[in-house]
């Protein structure tokens, strides 16, 4: 393993051809190789992979449609139907792939906009310090203590349930750990000689930050993106539970409040979106985790002792 | 011994200010809900079948003609008062209905973090003291598993085990219907009902206090004061204990302390599977029949029991490191 990282070091200066982005490549191959090392990594992204792929392909794996109306209903798992069909005739296993429609969806947008959120108030706090730094990590602070599942609770309840209210009350409640995570890449890096070397130059303090300080604070802002699509789902999955997502859209966690009634007679009902929730968050965050040993030299030996 | 007491005295006094911001951030956030909600804030604290007068009354009750700021202070002062408005499913206050189901979510609560920190903090120490190792391994899967599994899925999947199918524990609620209501008997039963809700909960809690505790274990492991422990001839149980898991705690609980906030939010599910009469079954009847004035009623109280119990952890994080005080 040593050997592998002095060589692959050795190798990017010596060719005189664009130097930086070779050392990129093979700083890049290095990542990967890290990765690739780590098994239970691997095992997270083919689960988000394989979770992500059947929710797209979804038309194409099944013959029936989520909501049409079947004649048997609480049929156990068949060949006809592999995870049996619910107390209204439905195809449990088309309600499933579709369902993970909800999750992914609701995941990725939710997350993007928290990190957004918590990316530009982290780069404010903790590049230009002062007053604005102090005001934004109390109300940072604020975000994190109230109890969020309660107050995206009552929001939903009063607003509405619907697809972009859930979306948005979960954007707009994910983002603290973003903001922490960038604030302390930001004061790191604001003293590096990279970042006097570009005011030197005359850079505006915007593009200080968003072309020379953003691009080195993105790998661990990426692992907490991944960690925040987790957050996310749950937090959807908890909300539909609740009966406060999107009645017209078929989700996991609807399909477990329905679940609710029938535990004993129909256990499919509740078993197989459950599992879909869970191996989700589990692939994403053994992916997370492994993203960030793979990026941070420190972490990797302390997993390795 | 002075300076140390005034000093504690000067940071107790600091944490109490900075709850000050947080409460009314909370009372913040309740005001704009009730004004951001479609149609008029009247109409909304009133319920749906509420008659014009009841309507006309609560416009003027809350000053809805008045200015926006006025309507603040309002508000602030009705809540100051423990005034969080009236219930009219329940027709009764909101702040009583919700006091009054407050001890049977801090009974499950405070079981689950027992349980799940003496767990966990046992498998870490076995953890920690050879890492990788096999125990270790299989210990960390199972967190990372524990980690993933949504609380009410892993409430409604005991039930299937062992309620459906084993018979061994009740599905839900608190007490039977023809239990005895006294004594030892009314306790155990009573216990009987707690276990699964109480496990439900406490997974999560468990894998998280385990990660934590594992991690920063091994690290204090390398500290030199933990080598010269080993060198003045101490046992490794005593290492182990009475060094490296103390320093390790405190912070193990400042974190979990942090996550205070979602965790309560698995009350609503938990209680809502088991039929657990806390606040969090409330929670879910209220969302049910939109009741809004005990939903935000709920989260005020809520909140402030977090804000509150957080302002405890500190303290004691303080009292049993002192090193704290002086950040």
């Amino acid at each position: 393993m040593t050997s592998n990282l002095v060589s692959t070091a050795a190798q990017a200066p010596q060719s005189a051809v664009s130097a930086p982005s070779r050392r990129k490549q093979a700083a890049f191959r290095l990542f990967l190789r890290k990765y690739a090392e780590n098994r239970s990594a691997l095992v997270g992204v083919a689960l988000v992979l394989l979770l992500v792929v059947v929710a797209v392909a979804a038309p194409l794996l099944t013959p029936f449609s989520p909501r049409t109306l079947g004649n048997v209903p609480l049929q156990p798992p068949s060949l006809t139907h592999f995870m049996g069909t619910d107390d209204l005739g439905r195809d449990v296993f088309a309600q499933f792939l579709y369902g993970g429609r909800a999750s992914v969806l609701v995941g990725v947008v939710a997350a993007t906009i928290s990190t957004v959120i918590g990316v530009l108030l982290g780069a404010v706090s903790g590049y230009w310090g002062g007053w604005i730094d102090d005001i934004i990590q109390r109300v940072t602070e604020m975000f994190s203590i109230i109890p969020r599942y309660f107050l995206a609770m009552v929001t939903v309840a009063i607003l509405g349930a619907n697809l972009f209210n859930v979306i948005v009350v979960i954007g707009l409640l994910s983002w603290p750990a973003a903001t922490k995570l960038t604030r302390a890449e930001f004061v790191t890096l604001k003293t590096r000689s990279f970042v006097d070397a570009a005011k030197m130059n005359g850079a505006s303090s915007w593009s200080i930050v968003f072309s020379e300080i953003l691009p080195n604070a993105m790998p661990p802002i990426i692992v907490q993106t991944i960690l925040t699509i987790s957050v996310a789902v749950l937090m959807e999955a908890t909300l539909s539970f609740l009966g406060l997502g999107d009645p017209n859209l078929v989700s996991w966690g609807l399909m477990l409040n329905k679940a609710q009634s029938f535990l004993t007679i129909a256990p499919w009902m509740a078993i197989f979106p459950g599992l879909g929730i869970s191996l989700f968050i589990l692939g994403l965050n053994l992916m997370g985790d492994g993203l960030n040993q793979a990026l941070n030299p420190r972490l990797r030996r302390e997993a390795k002792a | 011994m002075k300076s140390t007491s005034v000093a504690t005295l000067a940071y107790v006094i600091r944490r109490l200010f900075q709850a000050i911001p947080l409460i009314l951030g909370v009372i913040a956030i309740n005001f704009t809900l009730i004004h951001l909600a479609p149609g008029d804030p009247a109409t909304l604290l009133a319920g749906e079948f509420a008659s014009p007068e009841a309507v006309e009354r609560l416009r003027e009750e809350f000053g809805l003609n008045d200015p926006f700021y006025k309507q603040f202070l309002t508000y602030l002062g009705k809540v100051a008062t423990g005034d969080l408005g009236y219930s009219y499913r329940f027709r009764a206050p909101v702040l009583d209905i919700v006091l009054d189901r407050i001890p049977n979510t801090l009974l499950l609560l405070f079981v689950s973090f027992v349980l799940s920190m003496i767990v966990a903090v046992v498998l870490a120490v076995l953890s920690a003291r050879r890492p990788n190792s096999l125990f270790d391994n299989v210990a960390s899967s199972l967190a990372m598993v524990g980690y993933a599994l949504p609380m009410f899925w892993l409430g409604m999947m005991l039930i299937l085990v062992f309620s459906s199918q084993l018979g061994w524990l009740p599905t839900g609620g608190m007490y039977s219907l023809r239990g005895e209501r006294t004594g030892l008997a009314m306790v155990l039963d009573m216990a009987r009902h707690l276990v699964l809700p109480a496990t439900a909960f406490a997974a999560y809690f468990m894998a998280m206090a385990y990660r934590l505790t594992r991690s920063k274990l091994i690290e204090t492991l390398r500290e030199d004061y933990i080598r010269t422990a080993h060198m003045k001839g101490l046992s490794e149980r005593e290492v182990l204990f009475r060094h490296a898991l103390r320093n390790s705690l405190v912070p193990v609980i400042a974190v979990m302390g942090l996550d205070l906030g979602v965790m309560v939010g698995g009350a609503v599910v938990v209680e809502t599977v088991f039929t657990w009469p806390g606040v969090g079954r409330l929670m879910y009847d209220s969302i049910l029949a939109r009741d809004y004035p005990l939903l935000l009623g709920i989260f005020v109280v809520v909140s402030f029991g977090v804000i509150i119990i957080n302002l405890l952890a500190d303290l004691v994080a303080a009292l049993v490191d002192p090193r704290i005080i002086y950040d």
